[in-house]
């Protein structure tokens, strides 16, 4: 058997094929579930959802940037150690995009943020 | 998916710099990044970067480690494996054997993550109960293996060396980041120092026949997936480290095993750090540190990612098996003391500008221990004692 550049070639390929598959099928499951506040229920507990609407208020806490989210109905969504990007994005009367898991928080339902993007 | 490809090349291309340049290594250009990543509010896509930089300097890295830093030939015996190979005009043909290992590696540590998850959910309270007692087995171990009492006693003043250094710097608030640049001393420095006193010239290197035992390719993806589980579960083991072992443990001698193990290992033990961080959110590489400051810790993230880093091997292997035919041909036209003296002149500012005068004195008391087991003729690897020593005084309790 000879290590040639067809061998490599060959185990380049099947490690090439198979990340594919795998990032294929991992990027749609981490594929957030579009929403509405209204549609979000217990049953979502856990659940990656992008929510779009309106920052109608900020708080900011010890260890987290608190936001109220509206698009008709409102939610608080909740930024842990918040980055530059978080902080900028999130203000009072920026519309975003919100992606995050639904949680529950002393009986309320709130959004962890994975990830915030400006819709101005 | 092809957002995300678009990122995975970005990282590629920073692997293939970080690779080929001795002392930047993806760790410190990843928290670079986290800079931005902090400011485009999208960390999933840095994660891609920072995936794909790893994994690509996985492989490029056998370059330099390969094509640097040979000392005297006609010492032989002494050399490390890779730099027989190049002695015997064979460098290509090493760098070969590393990125089969390193492919191997990347496709087996992705099949067996459901068996090294059912380990660690059964056995994670035992192993980290005995981590100082297998740190300490693997310290006796390096020194058991060498060949006669005087070259044992030699190896343990060469851990005592080395484990004081990192029991002084690594605790110290005077130094920002001592790992760095003793690392950088205690392996590149002085190797490429030792590097000084060889030829001018390397031998011309050929790309002729490679012979392959598939028995050794076995063997190696076997060996080193284990290794490379050791490595992601204890700290402060490296791959080389947990090569030699296991090479002592079941006898092979062989040079070409060796390196298809390092490199097994090395693509291998950044597959399952990613692994590691999902199911207890605890990070043994740069890499899996970066992508926790991230925030993706989810289980189709960790599919994503793997999948990212099967793509990053494929495309490491025919950039690291591109860049190094390149310099198999230029390498033994150009001066080759100049070539190590200029690394070593560029690591010493590269250290200098990231740390300052603090980490230069690093990197010289570094490069100053590094030399003495190659004055020793005992194996360098008795230098990640600067690691071992430290972790196993905290897990013992001493403070630090």
């Amino acid at each position: 058997m000879e290590l040639s550049d067809q061998l490599i070639g060959f185990a380049a390929a099947g490690c090439a094929v198979i990340g594919l598959g795998l990032l294929f099928y991992g990027l749609q499951a981490a594929e957030p579930l579009p929403l509405r506040i209204a549609e979000i229920d217990e049953t979502l507990a856990g659940k990656k959802v992008a929510l779009q609407g309106t920052v109608e208020w900020t708080r900011q806490a010890k260890t987290a940037l608190l936001a109220g989210l509206k698009d008709g109905e409102e939610i608080t969504v909740v930024a842990f150690k918040p980055g530059e990007g978080e902080l900028r994005l999130l203000r009072k009367g920026g519309t975003v995009k919100v992606i995050g898991r639904i949680q529950e928080y002393r009986g309320e339902l709130e959004v962890v943020i994975e990830r915030v993007e400006a819709l101005d | 998916m092809t957002e995300e490809l678009l990122w995975l090349i970005l990282g590629w291309l920073l692997g293939v710099v970080a690779g080929l340049l001795p002392g930047i290594h993806a760790n410190t250009i990843s928290f670079l990044l986290l800079g931005f990543a902090a400011n485009t509010g999208q960390p999933d896509k840095w994660a891609y970067v920072v995936v794909g930089m790893n994994i690509v300097q996985a492989f490029v890295d056998f370059i330099p480690n390969i094509f640097l830093g040979l000392p005297d030939s006609e010492a032989f015996a002494s050399l490390l494996p890779g730099h027989r190979f190049l002695a015997k005009g064979k460098g290509l043909y090493a760098v070969r054997l590393g990125i089969i290992g390193a492919l191997s590696g990347s496709l087996l540590a992705a099949l067996l993550f459901p068996l090294f998850a059912g380990f660690l959910a059964k056995a994670l309270d035992f192993v980290e109960a005995i981590i100082p007692l297998a740190l300490g087995l693997v310290l006796v171990s390096l020194v058991a293996g060498e060949r006669d009492w005087k070259k044992r006693g030699q190896a343990v003043a060469v851990i005592a060396l080395a484990g004081g250094f990192g029991l002084l710097t690594l605790p110290s608030s005077a130094f920002a980041d001592p790992l760095f640049p003793a690392i950088t001393g205690l392996f590149g420095v002085a190797g490429l120092l030792n590097g000084l006193r060889g030829e001018n010239r390397v031998p011309e290197q050929l790309d002729g026949i490679s012979p392959l035992k598939p028995k050794n390719l076995l063997e190696g993806g076997v060996l080193g997936s284990l290794a490379a589980g050791i490595v992601a579960l204890l700290p402060a083991i490296g791959p080389g480290e947990a090569s030699y072992l296991l090479m002592k443990l079941f006898k092979k001698t062989s040079a070409s095993l060796y390196l298809i193990i390092v490199g097994c290992i090395n693509a291998a033990n950044l597959l399952f750090s990613f692994l590691f961080l999902y199911l207890l959110g605890k990070t043994r590489t740069g890499a899996a540190a970066a992508l926790e400051r991230l925030g993706l810790l989810d289980a189709p993230t960790l599919v994503a990612v793997t999948g990212a880093s099967l793509v990053s091997a494929a495309a490491g292997a025919w950039l690291c098996l591109w860049l190094a035919k390149a310099a198999a041909k230029k390498i033994s036209q150009v001066n080759y003391r100049s070539l190590n003296a200029g690394v070593i002149c560029f690591l010493g500012a590269i250290v200098f500008l990231l740390q300052g005068l603090p980490g230069l004195l690093v990197l010289v008391v570094g490069t100053a221990i590094g030399l003495v087991p190659l004055a020793f003729g005992v194996r360098r690897a008795h230098a990640m004692s600067y690691l071992m020593v430290p972790t196993l005084a905290y897990y013992l309790g001493f403070p630090g």
